[in-house]
């Protein structure tokens, strides 16, 4: 493990090797329609501004969208991918995110189907769980569906090394 | 009278003569700082990036360039920091799929501004390489945040550490250095243009391939920067051929001739 990279409350001990992005989702500037019900109240195209964490065994690139699709792909067969996204505050405790605190992680949570976009040989689990009053989704993807195992106990390591406080 | 009137013309031709002096070392001044990193130009608002106080094991040549100096190469670090967002970030150097160059570079020289535009019309490091370029800037303690922002193109992944200028000895932006994935730091140096970079980086992987997966550290800067490897095994080649230094056949013109068979090929 190496020093903590820490950003928008959110705290990150990587593995040794490991590359880290903790972003802020940047607002459109465009705005949406009110909404009928809410005349006058306006928000942006983007939706409010929620910060998001990418980790990977391998170069992330410059260009991430929030579940880190440009970097799926660039995954190798021993490579991990792990995406923290957060949701609205008022998502918080909601049933969906019900679950409290990060998973543990188990070989059996993944699947190729369990994907965001389904690429060969790989596989993936998401997870929505609420911490310090915050909802978020885990998203980790495998290089290997045949190799899931040892590579499970990779990113149940690096999931260890999350730390989310209150905003 | 007419004495006093000389005495004030030579008074005023002397000091004339004065002020020119003063200007001319003034614009040297100015000439020097910025070809070092220090933009005096009016209304530049960005921070002044040279200290000399960080200038590291680092010597600056007659055209303000960095220049290696002689010891073991830099222990590669994985790279922490922000982004000119302020976004947290971590780079990982060693263990990545493939070579990085580090491009340090600064917001302020103009040097670096050819550098940014050409790593934005690249989108990464210069053609054979096949490395991917992370650009280094120093800290929002010494850079402009939007300043950078506006410079960095959206492909390269940027990341402002003054740490990291510290961890790899380096003072004076524009600086390269190409670290291996699996054997560190192989190859560093300053450069002036995108071909010049390009002919920089190309010895330092012809160099780091025939360095061989030596530990890392364990060669000398210079060894990298100078070829000395490259040279010694070339002539080891011709050592093994037969041909040791001062024989004949070096010194003869290739194309001495007509009837050589490249001549002779051309003419049918």
């Amino acid at each position: 493990m190496t020093r903590p990279v820490a950003a928008h409350g959110i705290s990150i001990t990587p593995p040794r090797g490991w590359e880290v992005r903790i972003d802020l989702r940047r607002e459109d500037p465009i705005v949406a329609p009110a909404a009928p019900r809410l005349p006058g109240e306006t928000i942006s195209r983007s939706g409010t501004m929620t910060p998001f964490a990418h980790l990977g065994s391998f170069a992330l690139p410059a260009r991430r969208s929030d579940y880190g699709a440009e970097a799926v792909e660039r995954m190798k067969a021993r490579d991990v991918f792990v995406a923290l996204v957060e949701f609205d505050r008022e998502a918080a405790d909601t049933p969906m995110f019900a679950r409290r605190g990060l998973p543990a992680l188990r070989m059996t949570d993944f699947h190729p189907t369990a994907m965001q976009r389904p690429m060969p040989h790989m596989c993936g689990a998401q997870w929505f769980f609420t911490e310090q009053g915050r909802a978020f989704c885990l998203y980790v993807v495998l290089g290997s569906w045949v190799l899931r195992r040892s590579l499970v106990t990779t990113a149940s390591r690096t999931v260890k090394g999350i730390r989310i406080s209150p905003r | 009278m007419t004495v006093l009137v000389v005495v004030l013309l030579l008074v005023v031709l002397l000091l004339g003569v004065l002020v020119a002096g003063l200007l001319r070392s003034h614009a040297e001044i100015l000439r020097a700082l910025h070809d070092l990193g220090v933009n005096l130009d009016d209304g530049h608002t960005g921070p002044r990036t040279f200290d000399v106080s960080d200038r590291g094991s680092q010597e600056v040549n007659e055209s303000g360039l960095a220049v290696p100096v002689a010891g073991p190469l830099p222990v590669a670090q994985d790279l922490r920091g922000v982004t000119p967002e302020g976004d947290a970030v971590q780079v990982a150097l060693l263990g990545a799929n493939q070579p990085t160059l580090l491009a340090f570079l600064s917001s302020g020289c103009t040097t670096c501004l050819d550098f940014w535009s050409e790593l934005a019309r690249h989108r990464g490091a210069p053609a054979g390489v096949g490395a991917r370029v992370v650009a280094v800037t120093k800290g929002p303690d010494a850079e402009s945040p939007s300043a950078v922002a506006e410079l960095a193109p959206p492909d390269v992944v940027t990341i402002m550490s003054t740490e990291a200028y510290e961890d790899f000895g380096v003072g004076v932006a524009p600086y390269f250095v190409l670290v291996d994935a699996r054997r560190g730091v192989i190859g560093e140096g300053a450069a002036r243009t995108w071909s010049q970079l390009a002919g920089l980086l190309e010895k330092a992987v012809a160099d780091g391939v025939v360095a061989g997966g030596g530990a890392q550290g364990a060669l000398s800067r210079r060894d990298v920067l100078s070829g000395r490897a490259r040279r010694d095994l070339v002539d080891d080649e011709l050592a093994r051929a037969g041909i040791i230094p001062g024989d004949p056949s070096l010194y003869e013109d290739p194309h001495a001739g007509s009837d050589g068979p490249g001549e002779g090929g051309r003419s049918r």
